[in-house]
């Protein structure tokens, strides 16, 4: 009985072991991709690392149908980006916007000039909030710039001309927005 | 105008160029390691419950074989021979004595066997009727009810007082005191005088 075990219990050893190696190859490949996306949308770093766990955590759930996925890439970014957005909705993501507008001041400026500086990028970040969802989307998604607009298209559900017509439409939008705002 | 392009610009920069926190992939792949272990412990525990299962099936299988094989032995002793619902059998325990399987509790089981085996015979629950006797049985039944009457008789209480009466009566007649006495005194004279 207990030679039963100990083969039954090494089986799954091996088995599993074959998995992480997958999986590892997986985590090296695209974590940094993914963190990336789901910073763009979270703008904050450890819940976008958090992201990136929930991510191949799914990855592991469905570990036995990997073979099946034409697009790891695409599969991979569409998982993140949902999970994102989901956590978004639960989170406070303004405190997060004022943390990372600060974040982007340098720091060889003046303390002045440095806090209107992040002023200035916390707005931006407001006025590409109130964005329209689908502009706001494709503005995120290429923003990261590691994504073509076919990938987008895809991660989106859209046709690539559509995200190209959002992309121009989201950037001309929020820079009227924040002209206004200026004036 | 510019100002708000380059704002805008210099925030879609730091997005895309924001660095991945130093040992993410490690934390990770640990996170993951971890849940696998969790997985590989259900797993184990999961294969560990189903060949206990099999194995309390394959008991149960075992345990269960012999009264199987006597049902079906009984079943198809004889196949295309009808088997009678009456049947006489020796009782091994009691070497001698004969019981009809009628009135044995195994003999339900039987019935309801050959019953069960009979399948078409059985009309809307109504068992068929009992079959006619082989000359066999027949026999048997003879052997086993040959002294009846004989062995019957000391258990009927008016046969049994008959009986003793009967005894009693031959008992009465055969030393009952005779209707003439018989004389002594002659015979006493006799050896006295001894005149005659």
């Amino acid at each position: 009985m207990a030679s039963i075990e100990g083969s039954l219990l090494a089986f799954a050893r091996i088995e599993t072991a074959r998995e992480e190696v997958d999986l590892a190859a997986l985590v090296e490949t695209y974590a940094g991709l993914l963190f990336r996306i789901a910073h763009s949308v979270l703008r904050d770093r450890a819940e976008a690392e958090d992201v990136v766990q929930d991510v191949f955590v799914r990855v592991m759930q469905r570990r036995d149908k990997l073979d099946e996925i034409r697009e790891m890439r695409v599969w991979l970014v569409r998982i993140a980006w949902n999970l994102a957005l989901d956590r978004r909705r639960r989170v406070r993501p303004d405190q997060f916007d004022i943390g990372f507008a600060e974040s982007l001041v340098g720091a060889e400026v003046s303390a002045d000039k440095a806090m209107d500086e992040a002023q200035r990028m916390a707005a931006v970040l407001c006025e590409l909030e109130r964005l329209p969802k689908a502009e706001k989307h494709v503005l995120l998604l290429a923003a990261v710039e590691e994504l073509g607009t076919a990938e987008m298209a895809e991660v989106l559900g859209r046709s690539e001309s559509a995200v190209r017509a959002l992309l121009f439409r989201a950037r001309t939008r929020l820079r009227k927005r924040l002209d206004r705002r200026q004036k | 105008m510019k100002d708000t392009k380059q704002a805008i610009d210099k925030v879609l920069a730091g997005l895309r160029d924001v660095q991945t926190p130093s040992g993410m992939e490690q934390r990770v792949l640990a996170a993951m390691e971890e849940r696998a272990a969790v997985r590989v412990g259900w797993r184990w525990r999961r294969w560990s419950f189903g060949l206990a299962a099999v194995m309390l099936v394959a008991l149960g299988v075992v345990a269960l074989r012999p009264h199987r094989v006597k049902e079906d032995v009984v079943a198809g002793a004889k196949p295309g021979f009808p088997m009678p619902t009456s049947v006489v059998t020796r009782d091994p325990r009691n070497t001698g004595v004969l019981h009809s399987v009628q009135n044995d509790v195994k003999s339900r089981r039987t019935r309801t066997v050959v019953a069960a085996a009979s399948g078409p015979e059985e009309v809307g629950g109504i068992p068929a009727p009992p079959m006619p006797l082989t000359e066999q049985e027949r026999m048997l039944l003879r052997l086993a009810h040959r002294n009846d009457a004989t062995e019957l008789t000391p258990l009927i209480a008016e046969a049994r007082a008959k009986r003793y009466e009967e005894f009693d009566a031959e008992f009465q007649e055969f030393f009952a005191v005779p209707i003439f006495a018989i004389d002594y005194t002659d015979s006493i004279e006799d050896d006295k005088g001894e005149t005659r």
